[in-house]
């Protein structure tokens, strides 16, 4: 267990958690390196089937970063994304995934401090979680 | 007008009503032409050599098909009339800079002469800077101009009344050509500059000599002391807000406006006066508060843009749009509903959604929510997406 590193899938928005996450890196702020990214154009566009295939796949959580509500490059992409989340918690949750496990955020582009404390917090919480297999799965 | 007293009307047919001198019927005609309501009598019609006055003119709403759009729908001023400290509304003596700079303007009401209420010139003036801005209560930002136009003012006093001016501000922000200059002419010209924002402004006079002035209460916080100064008139250095209505047109033209009201650009850098929506192109105080040259560069940038599509005559399109697959569609119309570029139609022949790629900015939104995944968007399609989540946990 000791020697447990989750694998966190994050699908970020271009417009703002992906440019946060570039500026993170690039400002050296110390964060887990256990994310892997998938940059998407908005976090509206992530289909929850996106999320369950992450997890089928071996991911032990998965974070979506999209831009602040009202900032949203399109519009009102974001909203969407904060609509459909609570309808796949509740789905995960039946699944059998631990809350802890997903998560949506709102990170601005000039959020790098944010994202970096968010990728930490999370890391930490997935590895006390333990790993998640797709066996789990109910 | 002056009547014969009732005894004198006793015993004779002469007239009860005297007439006026010439000095009363001036003073008469004088409030005659001042009260401001228009009676329709015609006469400026007659008057006006160049003809320019139709009194029959009425509002018309004119409909134009265009290609671009430039949004300048600029500012309103902060209203300082929740700031009760400030006395706004309460004491006659205290004037938004914008009622002070139509005291000071050739064609206001009286001529350009700096004169209080009571006809008085004043000998002190009072100018309180950052009225609703840099305020964790109202504004948090920096309006930008007030520093510079408070100086111009203060300038114009000294100038017009050689009345003593006294600056209460937080900091003095004098960027740009030439205004860090001005700062030091005008503090070479014996203007007080105040450090400490005002704490209030009272009609409790100190020394009895006042009685009638204002007293701005103020910690100096350069000198560490409070200071209770007498004037007669007080400015009050009022802010920049986003315009009223600002909000309907950022919907009607599909652009966002950040927390303060103001309209986001593209980039902040990069593009400062497009916006996601191609052909939409912002100029400026409804971007952000900004002084005159910053806006006439803006606005001819703005202009610029716009002409570059209408002289070119074709526009590029990002690859990354939304298609639909017309066998798997059921015509649900949840897309039709969602796409906030109101891109996506139904096609009654079809039965389908139709993603017109001209105006898809390929969010993705409509492929997320599709109940039967028949929208796609191009580059970030759900196997392309899959590939990477299996390739990146493999």
């Amino acid at each position: 267990m000791s020697d447990f590193e989750p694998k966190i899938i994050a699908f970020l928005c271009t417009w703002c958690a992906y440019v946060a996450a570039d500026t993170a890196g690039i400002a050296r702020y110390k964060q887990k390196p256990n994310v892997r990214v998938i940059r998407v154009l908005c976090s509206g566009m992530v289909d929850p089937s996106y999320v369950l295939k992450a997890f089928t796949t071996g991911a032990d959580a998965v974070l979506v970063g999209g831009c602040h509500p009202g900032d949203c490059h399109y519009i009102s992409g974001n909203f969407k994304a904060m609509r459909r989340a609570p309808l796949l918690n509740k789905l995960l949750e039946e699944m059998g995934v631990e809350s802890g496990r997903f998560r949506l955020e709102w990170i601005a582009a000039s959020d790098a401090p944010q994202y970096a404390e968010i990728i930490n917090q999370m890391s930490e919480e997935v590895r006390r979680l333990g790993p998640f297999s797709p066996s789990m799965i109910k | 007008m002056p009547t014969l007293t009732p005894e004198g009307r006793k015993g004779n047919f002469r007239e009860v009503e005297l007439g006026f001198t010439e000095e009363m019927a001036r003073e008469e005609g004088q409030r005659c032409l001042s009260c401001s309501i228009c009676c329709q009598c015609g006469e400026c019609i007659s008057k006006c050599g160049p003809k320019a006055i139709d009194l029959n003119d009425h509002e018309r709403i004119h409909e134009l098909d265009v290609g671009s759009i430039i949004v300048a729908t600029g500012f309103k001023i902060f209203d300082p009339t929740p700031l009760t400290h400030y006395g706004f509304g309460r004491y006659p003596e205290v004037y938004t800079s914008l009622q002070f700079e139509r005291l000071n303007n050739a064609t206001g009401p009286t001529e350009g002469k700096i004169r209080t209420k009571d006809g008085r010139v004043p000998e002190k003036v009072a100018i309180i800077h950052c009225v609703g801005s840099r305020d964790q209560s109202h504004n948090k930002y920096c309006s930008r101009v007030c520093c510079m136009y408070s100086m111009k003012l203060a300038h114009l006093v000294k100038e017009k009344v050689a009345a003593e001016v006294y600056e209460f501000y937080i900091d003095i922000r004098s960027p740009g050509k030439g205004y860090e200059e001005f700062y030091n002419r005008l503090q070479e010209e014996g203007t007080h500059f105040i450090r400490g924002k005002v704490a209030e402004v009272t009609d409790i006079v100190d020394d009895p000599a006042d009685r009638g002035r204002l007293t701005v209460v103020a910690e100096d916080t350069l000198a560490r002391k409070i200071r209770r100064i007498p004037v007669d008139m007080v400015v009050l250095s009022v802010g920049l807000k986003a315009a009223d209505g600002v909000e309907d047109v950022a919907r009607m033209v599909g652009i966002s406006q950040d927390a303060d009201g103001w309209i986001n650009e593209l980039h902040p850098k990069l593009g400062p006066l497009a916006t996601p929506s191609d052909g939409i192109f912002i100029a400026g105080c409804c971007q952000g508060p900004k002084d005159i040259p910053d806006s006439v560069a803006q606005a001819q940038g703005a202009a610029a843009l716009a002409l570059s599509l209408i002289s070119r005559g074709k526009i590029e399109i990002e690859p990354t749009v939304a298609v639909v697959n017309d066998r798997l569609c059921t015509g649900c119309k949840t897309c039709v509903e969602l796409c906030a570029y109101s891109a996506v139609s139904f096609v009654e022949e079809k039965k389908t959604a139709f993603v017109n790629d001209i105006l898809c900015k390929g969010c993705g939104t409509c492929a997320a929510a599709c109940p039967v995944a028949a929208i796609s968007v191009q580059h970030f399609t759900p196997d392309q997406i899959f590939a990477e989540i299996e390739g990146i946990l493999a």
